[in-house]
């Protein structure tokens, strides 16, 4: 068995896996219940909410990655090392300690502040974007910066020369090149909000119709012993959720490539 | 114009030093350097990319030197060309008007009409993915000319292409640059490609131009060891001052075993006094070859030894020589048809001459006081230069490999170098 073999072997294990797990699903499927707890207004809700706020949170954290990114990627600066450590803390800290720590700092004067003068963030939906975003910065910052440092200087140096901008030397040269890493990083922050339950719960609770996203219905049903309702809710998240990527993958093919 | 005055700048360890420069406007300077020498350090110092730590940088007699990039108007073909992928080649060579927001019509007809001179118009929508290596540096060079800046930094453009296509280019961006009037500051490791486009050209050594000057005079005259070396001259002898005239220099020359005269005007650096130590050198191309059966009128600087071997490259060939009762080796290029003509074998008595105007001296045991050129950076000698011909042996070669052993053999023709045929006469062959 030569290694080709060998490492596509790994590759479908590691689909036979996750599939395993979906299937076993079916063990408990029922079908009539499928289609009443699709169209139930709760479940409607808890989709739009988790849409919703993925993409808001998704959106939010890599506009922020990019020019983050880009110092990390391109200038050196004072505390570089300590801005580029600390993108980790969300993996490094359990969720729940990061929603945790969001609900201790809305506790504290300048949080106290903000919740009264400001948005209103625990227990609310705001929270849940909150939390979303705070979970995946850090990931898509990573992920922004390693697309950049492909992306040569060179380029804007040059763009620079025939009379841009670094500004515009920026938008139009860097940031077109790295568009397949920036849909990446996307991506990936989007994925891993919609599965996002620790800190989204520990901050924003569990209100039904209210803060309770997909992950947030399917612990609400498993709580309550309600394994046919669990297994509904899981298959539809699991269908939006790899629907979405393999779209979003599918017309990345097409027209992003740099 | 572009002027460098006196600057520095350093990475980690290595630093450029002390590098004044003019570019004269509508001129091509050609600094030619070994790969690690600065080349790219320098152009990046100049564009801003590096910080200076010492030294001014002027532009048209204006100073730059803390002047944005973009507000420098010097256009920059870096060694990778940094073609923008995304962009097709239209677009790659329209940025820079787009850029500085020039949209009429003349300056699109002017762009088209260099796209057509370097005969890219027809790859207009193409994408760089799909272009060849020319065609890549001819968007490269249209790109860096259409911006509008009449001043252009090359950074090894032509390194990645094979010889025919690098002549071709040559001959292409020697065109641009007379028709359009282009100001060039371009480096180059390739010596060959410095002395066809450069109107002046610069020696770069560890950070430091060693020698400036009109192109043909650094090419005849290296002003000293490391430049020499570094042009693969390897004929360099250590000899001393011993007549010092209005005329002409007389060099005791131990190591060839014989007195060289260099006329004075062939001299660039004027020796100390009678008896000082000096360096003499001279292009293996211009050292001519005698047989010993032909009678010669010449006495000055001619040799007499053995041809020790035939080295077969190509076009031209290279011979060793050892004059008798020496062990130095002088090497001799001989052209093809010269090497066929004349019958010679290895181990042949032959005799060399040297054209008193063809030998230099070299710089470095030169008097206070002496310049490389008008525009001279620093000639600070660098502790890392290779002065191998300081023992004045030229270059020796083991015992097994003088005589008749070693190298291919055959039957050849005399000649060294580019003698006019009045001067040689029936004393050997005319090159």
């Amino acid at each position: 068995m030569n290694l080709r073999r060998v490492s596509i072997l790994f590759a479908f294990s590691t689909f036979a896996l996750f599939a395993v797990l979906v299937l076993s699903l079916l063990y408990f499927y029922r079908g009539g219940l499928f289609m009443e707890t699709l169209l139930s207004e709760r479940t409607l809700f808890s989709i739009r909410l988790s849409i919703y706020s993925a993409t808001v949170a998704a959106v939010l954290a890599t506009a922020m990655a990019v020019p983050s990114a880009y110092a990390l990627s391109r200038c050196n600066f004072p505390g570089k090392d300590a801005v580029d450590t600390i993108l980790e803390l969300p993996m490094l800290v359990s969720p729940a300690a990061l929603g945790a720590m969001l609900l201790i700092f809305f506790n504290n004067p300048f949080g106290n502040w903000i919740q009264t003068r400001g948005a209103q963030f625990v227990f609310d939906s705001n929270g849940i974007i909150l939390a979303q975003f705070v979970t995946t910065l850090g990931v898509a910052t990573r992920l922004t910066k390693a697309a950049m440092d492909e992306i040569p200087q060179r380029y804007e140096d040059v763009a620079r020369t025939l009379g841009a901008s670094p500004a515009a030397a920026f938008f139009n040269v860097t940031l077109p090149l790295c568009r397949r890493g920036l849909a990446a990083a996307f991506i990936l922050s989007w994925a891993k909000a919609m599965g996002e339950f620790g800190a989204t719960i520990t901050l924003a609770g569990t209100m039904a119709m209210k803060t309770e996203t997909l992950p947030i219905a399917i612990f609400m049903k498993l709580s309550t012993a309600d394994i046919d309702g669990t297994v509904v809710l899981i298959l539809i998240m699991t269908a939006i959720g790899i629907g979405t990527l393999y779209t979003v993958r599918l017309i990345g093919r097409k027209g992003l490539h740099a | 114009m572009l002027e460098l005055r006196n600057i520095a700048a350093k990475v980690g360890t290595f630093a450029l030093s002390d590098i004044s420069l003019t570019v004269n406007e509508g001129s091509c300077h050609v600094i030619v350097g070994a790969t690690g020498s600065g080349k790219t350090l320098l152009l990046e110092s100049i564009l801003g990319l590096r910080k200076l730590s010492r030294g001014s940088i002027l532009l048209g007699g204006r100073e730059i030197t803390n002047q944005p990039l973009e507000k420098r108007n010097i256009s920059y073909v870096p060694q990778d060309l940094a073609l923008f992928p995304h962009l097709t080649v239209e677009d790659n060579i329209l940025y820079g008007l787009r850029m500085k927001g020039i949209k009429d019509r003349e300056h699109t007809r002017m762009v088209e009409m260099l796209m057509e001179t370097v005969g890219i118009k027809d790859l207009a929508r193409r994408s760089i993915g799909n272009l060849s290596g020319g065609e890549r540096q001819r968007v490269a060079l249209v790109r860096a000319i259409a911006a509008g800046n009449n001043h252009l930094l090359l950074d090894e453009p032509f390194s990645a292409l094979h010889q025919g296509l690098r002549r071709e280019l040559w001959y292409l961006l020697k065109e641009l640059q007379k028709s359009r009037d282009l100001t060039v500051l371009m480096v180059t490791h390739d010596i060959e490609e410095a002395f066809f486009l450069g109107d002046r050209v610069s020696v770069m050594i560890y950070g430091a131009i060693r020698q400036s000057g009109a192109a043909r005079d650094v090419y005849e005259k290296p002003a000293d060891t490391a430049v020499a070396r570094f042009f693969g001259i390897r004929n360099i002898f250590a000899g001393r001052v011993k007549v010092l005239s209005e005329s002409a220099l007389h060099v005791a020359c131990d190591s060839l075993g014989a007195e060289l005269t260099i006329p004075m005007g062939a001299v660039l650096h004027r020796p100390a006094e009678p008896g000082a130590p000096c360096t003499v050198g001279i292009r293996a191309e211009n050292v001519m070859v005698l047989k010993t059966d032909r009678p010669s009128y010449k006495q000055e600087n001619l040799l007499t030894g053995i041809l020790t071997e035939i080295l077969l490259k190509g076009a031209t060939h290279t011979l060793l020589f050892r004059p008798a009762g020496t062990a130095t080796v002088v090497e001799i290029e001989v052209p093809d048809y010269a090497l066929k003509k004349l019958q010679l074998n290895v181990g042949d008595g032959i005799s060399i001459f040297f054209k008193g105007e063809s030998l230099f001296l070299l710089g470095d045991t030169r008097g206070k006081g002496d310049q490389h050129g008008d525009d001279r950076g620093s000639a600070t000698d660098h502790s890392g230069i290779h002065h191998s011909a300081g023992n004045g042996e030229g270059f020796r070669v083991s015992g097994a490999k003088q005589g008749n052993a070693g190298g291919p053999h055959r039957p050849v023709g005399y000649s060294g170098g580019r003698p006019s045929s009045s001067q040689w006469g029936a004393d050997g062959f005319s090159g």
